[in-house]
């Protein structure tokens, strides 16, 4: 193998990289000017005063068509993904929890799978949807089972009027060392957009199709084998597909009806670790999502009714399992004043699961639901959002959720708030966990948290700088947090309430933007510190060890610049060192980075954008979870055609 | 003259002190060398093999010291640089001064000097399992494939001790599915078919497979007694699709079959109350047996007429040994996949508990030197 200095080539998409519209207005394209359009829904941030949240829109999503939500999230925010591999199995856990305490949800859907409980980010392209709005911590009682440690949130929302817009994106990489190629068809990484957008003064369409081929023979240094040899990752290819399709119509004035359409096929080769054999396993995820809903307004508010049908299956090597689910939810939101709004709403949720060789189930739950924003003054809002669910066989408990945020001090230059937020958070077992044979426990409990949080969010303008920071500090305390142990006369793995995990820290931000005629910079700096650890009364000895694959220390330095029609950005995570299963191993912490430039060339109504791109720019050598090889070096090219 | 005396003196003196200075490493080497080899750390004591959770890739080797009575987790990665040393290590055997360590979904076997735990070769295989001796060969079982619902029919390997290779095609067929322990008697090799409900009998001198007996379901473990007879567990069949309700189907089962030539000629049958039974092994006299049931330890001499209805101990355990002595039982216990386990020594005298100390995740083993 030579070394190989790399060329890519291909579209991707790389597009302003302002996040604030407002700055560089000329060069906004239609789609990042969405929110003076229309608001689909209501804005997260309605109820969830006292809650940190982070809100990536289409000018930031823009950046990643071509990659996976972990790779967006990862790339934003100092979050720690668990990675079976590239392209492979990736889940996260915000503040010290696990991927199951991480609620994701499409469009006000659940998206978790019923049997596993958790996401796969590296299944959910970044393309596709038009916001993701992240709620740090707790809050279950908006968004039901599993929004203890966080909620991630995609939704598309529809722009009317604007006429056509078409855009196209191709992009290609090549890893750092290996054998030279140019032949696209030799590519590491081979993705391509297309999106197709129509807006009228009543309607909206938007089709969006990708494709992403990765073959993942990355080369790597074998570190844990005799001799440490320098060797090629096998069986670690992926392709995906997928297509989108959303149709909005705006009708009577008050009325607004959608229709979504969601599918996405995964093809994955089960990448083995450094140290496993290659099985040759492979895993097709076929999800499909759809979804209608219809609001109306009156006098006395909005109604909303939304349905949707997901079927996701997974097959193992030619196994089969498929799992449906069908949700309903009605919602009613009345605005009485600007002082006090409420929304209440009903859910039913319906699993089928098929478990290819185990078991078939079904289970239903309900919940009924909240939310309320109380202003008694201009300057403090009051959250008050209680939920109850109801499942087959159990029932998690009443979980209300109370939040408040105060601005303290304003003035024409700076402001200051005080947040703070406590609720308690549930998660239903998975089907798994109540229906595997054998060791499905029909007896397990829902685990249940109690978290609060406290912070404090500054912004200044001062001439041409904008600054913001924010401080948070948080705690919860998950209780009969479900672990799969060894129990009963044989020995059978089965789930039990076993673990008490108390989490504690806190997240500090800071953004400095420069703004100057052409020209704007911003440097972000966060850093996260999770505390996590368990109570085991029968493992006395785990009590009080940090939990495995959870950093406590977390921090990213994210550095954009963009000047006339260039723009880029570099970043750089650090990721402190991981307890692992067990005492003999501890993870060593490592640094990434990547780094991104790229051009605008305009004509007429067309832009062509050129980028450049390098991810893992130092060549870390590391790994997130077990002994999963990750590539070193890799470079990208990408070229992307808007018109419209 | 006077005065040069002193400055001679010194001069010899300064010499001497330099030819002192020079030889001093040649002394402490002269010294090394009589005392012959350099003591390693693991002369004296206990491996425990810790398996590791499937998958993460934490096997690990710990080391009971008997002379400070003290255990040591982690040794291979401590001696080689850190390096981890396997997924699912499902066994090791000491063969001289070299210890084959199985890395059962590494598909490897590690060579390591025994008495440094310093690696010196690596022997690639498919799916190994377990490893007897004899002479300078080494018979290592391979399920060729996990591939549970479409199993490969398995295979012995031939590893020669002294090169530490095999061949390409030196392996004997053992016409059954993931084939697991195995029983070295003469030029014969038992080997269990883990995946079936049958034994291989495979000749070595050959190297050809000879015939396979039925001896249950499940069949678990296997070892020779004082009189060269063949002890085989099969641990039954039973249906866990109304969990926390298991029913058997088959019970477990302990055989006693006498060797004759290819042949296995059965001569006793101890039927347990249920189905189970696992880690049987003998004691060093090889007049006793040891093996799990249902969470308990349990005891048979070898002339019993049935089976004991007390047990011995009254824990589960992950893996057990028998010091060579006969008089210490070795318990590793495994509270899952994911965490330490312990080692519990007991006294098989009095049966009570001497010590525990922590090792590495799910100990399925023992090996003593």
């Amino acid at each position: 193998m030579k070394a190989l200095t790399i060329l890519f080539l291909v579209f991707s998409g790389c597009a302003a990289l302002a996040q604030q519209t407002d700055t560089v207005p000329d060069d906004t394209p239609k789609e990042y000017a969405l929110k003076e359009v229309v608001v689909f829904g209501t804005p997260l941030p309605r109820y969830a005063p006292g809650s940190r949240i982070t809100v990536l829109d289409s000018s930031v999503l823009s950046q990643y068509n071509s990659a996976a939500l972990s790779d967006v999230l990862q790339n934003q925010m100092p979050l720690y993904f668990r990675n079976y591999g590239q392209n492979q199995l990736s889940s996260v856990g915000f503040r010290g929890t696990s991927a199951n305490h991480t609620a994701v949800l499409w469009n006000g859907f659940a998206l978790n799978s019923p049997t596993f409980g958790s996401s796969d980010f590296s299944a959910l392209p970044a393309f596709g949807f038009d916001q993701v709005e992240i709620q740090h911590g707790g809050s279950a009682a908006t968004w039901g089972s599993g929004a203890i440690g966080g909620s991630v949130l995609l939704s598309s929302r529809p722009v009317f009027g604007g006429g056509w817009q078409l855009s196209a994106q191709t992009e290609t990489s090549r890893f750092g060392t290996g054998d030279f190629s140019l032949s696209p068809l030799k590519a590491s990484y081979l993705s391509n957009q297309v999106r197709i957008r129509y807006g009228h003064k009543n309607l909206h369409f938007s089709t969006n199709a990708w494709q992403r081929h990765a073959e993942n023979d990355f080369p790597y240094r074998n570190t844990t084998a005799f001799g440490t040899p320098q060797v090629r990752q096998p069986n670690a290819a992926f392709r995906q597909w997928g297509v989108t399709q959303d149709a909005d119509w705006k009708f009577a004035r008050r009325g607004l009806l959608s229709a979504k359409v969601w599918h996405t096929h995964t093809y994955r080769q089960a990448q083995p670790s450094m140290l496993e054999a290659n099985q040759g396993n492979y895993r097709v995820d076929g999800s499909f999502r759809a979804m209608l809903s219809g609001s109306y307004h009156t006098r006395l508010g909005e109604t909303t009714l939304k349905t949707a049908f997901f079927r996701d299956a997974l097959d193992w090597n030619g196994a089969n399992s498929p799992v449906r689910s069908t949700q309903a939810q009605l919602l009613h939101e009345k605005v009485f004043s600007p002082k006090l709004s409420v929304k209440a709403g009903a859910e039913v949720q319906f699993f089928r699961a098929d478990i290819a060789g185990n078991y078939r189930r079904r289970e239903t739950r309900q919940s009924v639901f909240m939310l309320s924003a109380f202003r008694p003054w201009e300057r403090l809002t009051l959250t008050l959002n209680v939920r109850q669910a109801w499942v087959t066989g159990f029932d998690p408990p009443f979980t209300p959720h109370l939040g408040a945020n105060a601005n303290l001090y304003k003035s024409g230059k700076q402001e200051l708030d005080v947040k703070a937020n406590v609720g308690r958070g549930y998660r239903v077992p998975t089907l798994h966990d109540r229906f595997w044979i054998p060791g499905g426990n029909p007896a397990i409990r829902p685990e249940t948290s109690l978290g609060y949080e406290a912070g404090v969010a500054h912004r200044m303008s001062l001439k041409n700088w904008q600054l913001a920071s924010e401080a948070t500090y948080y705690r919860n305390a998950v209780r009969d947090w479900i672990q799969w142990v060894p129990s009963g006369g044989q020995g059978i793995w089965s789930p039990q309430n076993a673990v008490s995990v108390r989490t504690q820290g806190m997240e500090l931000s800071g953004q400095a933007t420069h703004t100057r005629k052409h020209t704007r910079i911003s440097l972000k700096v966060q850093y996260f510190l999770n505390r996590a650890v368990d109570r085991q009364p029968e493992k006395p000895e785990e009590t009080g060890r940090q939990l495995p694959f959870t950093p406590l220390h977390n921090l990213m330095v994210f550095a954009q610049v963009r000047h006339k029609d260039w723009f880029g950005f570099a970043n750089h995570a650090f990721t402190g060192p991981r307890e692992t299963f067990g005492y003999d191993e501890r993870m060593e912490p490592y640094g990434l980075s990547n780094a991104m430039v790229g051009s605008t060339i305009r004509f007429r109504q067309t832009r062509l954008q050129f980028l450049f791109k390098c991810d893992n720019l130092l060549n870390a050598r590391y790994q997130t979870y077990g002994h999963y090889a990750m590539p070193g070096r890799s470079y990208s090219v990408g070229i992307r055609w808007q018109a419209g | 003259m006077k005065p040069t005396k002193p400055m001679t003196s010194a001069k010899t003196a300064r010499l001497l002190l330099r030819v002192l200075f020079i030889s001093l490493p040649f002394a402490f080497t002269a010294c090394g060398d009589k005392e012959t080899r350099p003591r390693g750390r693991y002369e004296r004591g206990v491996f425990i093999v810790n398996e590791g959770g499937f998958g993460n890739g934490n096997g690990e080797i710990s080391f009971f010291d008997l002379d400070s009575n003290k255990v040591t987790n982690g040794i291979f990665g401590r001696e080689n640089g850190g390096r981890p040393l396997g997924d699912v290590v499902q066994s090791m055997t000491i063969h001289e001064n070299a210890a084959y360590i199985v890395a059962n979904n590494s598909n490897k076997l590690l060579v390591v000097d025994a008495r440094t735990f310093r690696q010196t070769a690596e022997i690639a295989l498919r799916q190994p399992r377990h490893m007897v001796t004899q002479g300078t060969t080494g018979y290592v079982t391979e399920w060729v494939s996990n591939n549970f619902s479409n199993p490969p029919k398995g295979r012995v390997a031939i590893i020669n001790l002294q090169t530490n290779t095999t061949a390409a095609n030196d392996t004997i067929t053992t016409n059954g599915l993931f084939p697991d322990q195995m029983v070295l008697s003469g030029s014969r090799l038992y080997v269990l078919n883990s995946l079936e409900n049958t034994v291989s009998i495979l000749n070595t001198q050959t190297k050809a497979f000879e015939k396979k007996v039925v001896v249950g379901s499940g069949p678990s473990g296997m070892v020779l007694d004082r009189n060269n007879d063949l002890w085989i567990m099969a641990s039954g069949k039973a249906d866990y699709s109304k969990y926390p309700i298991v029913s058997t189907l088959e019970p477990g089962k302990l055989m006693r079959f006498r060797i004759s030539g290819a042949e296995l000629l059965l001569q006793s049958t101890f039927t347990f109350p249920a189905f189970g039974g696992g880690n049987l092994i003998a004691n060093p006299a090889q007049d006793r047996l040891y093996y799990s049931f249902n969470g308990q330890v349990f005891d048979l001499a070898i002339s019993a007429g049935s089976l004991n209805t007390q047990p011995v101990i009254s824990r589960r355990f992950y893996g057990i040994g028998i010091d060579p002595s006969g008089t210490t039982f070795y318990g590793g216990t495994a509270p899952d996949f994911r965490s330490n386990g312990k080692m519990i020594r007991y006294d098989l005298t009095t049966k009570t508990a001497l010590d525990s100390a922590t090792v590495g995740i799910a100990p399925n083993g023992f090996v003593f030197r």
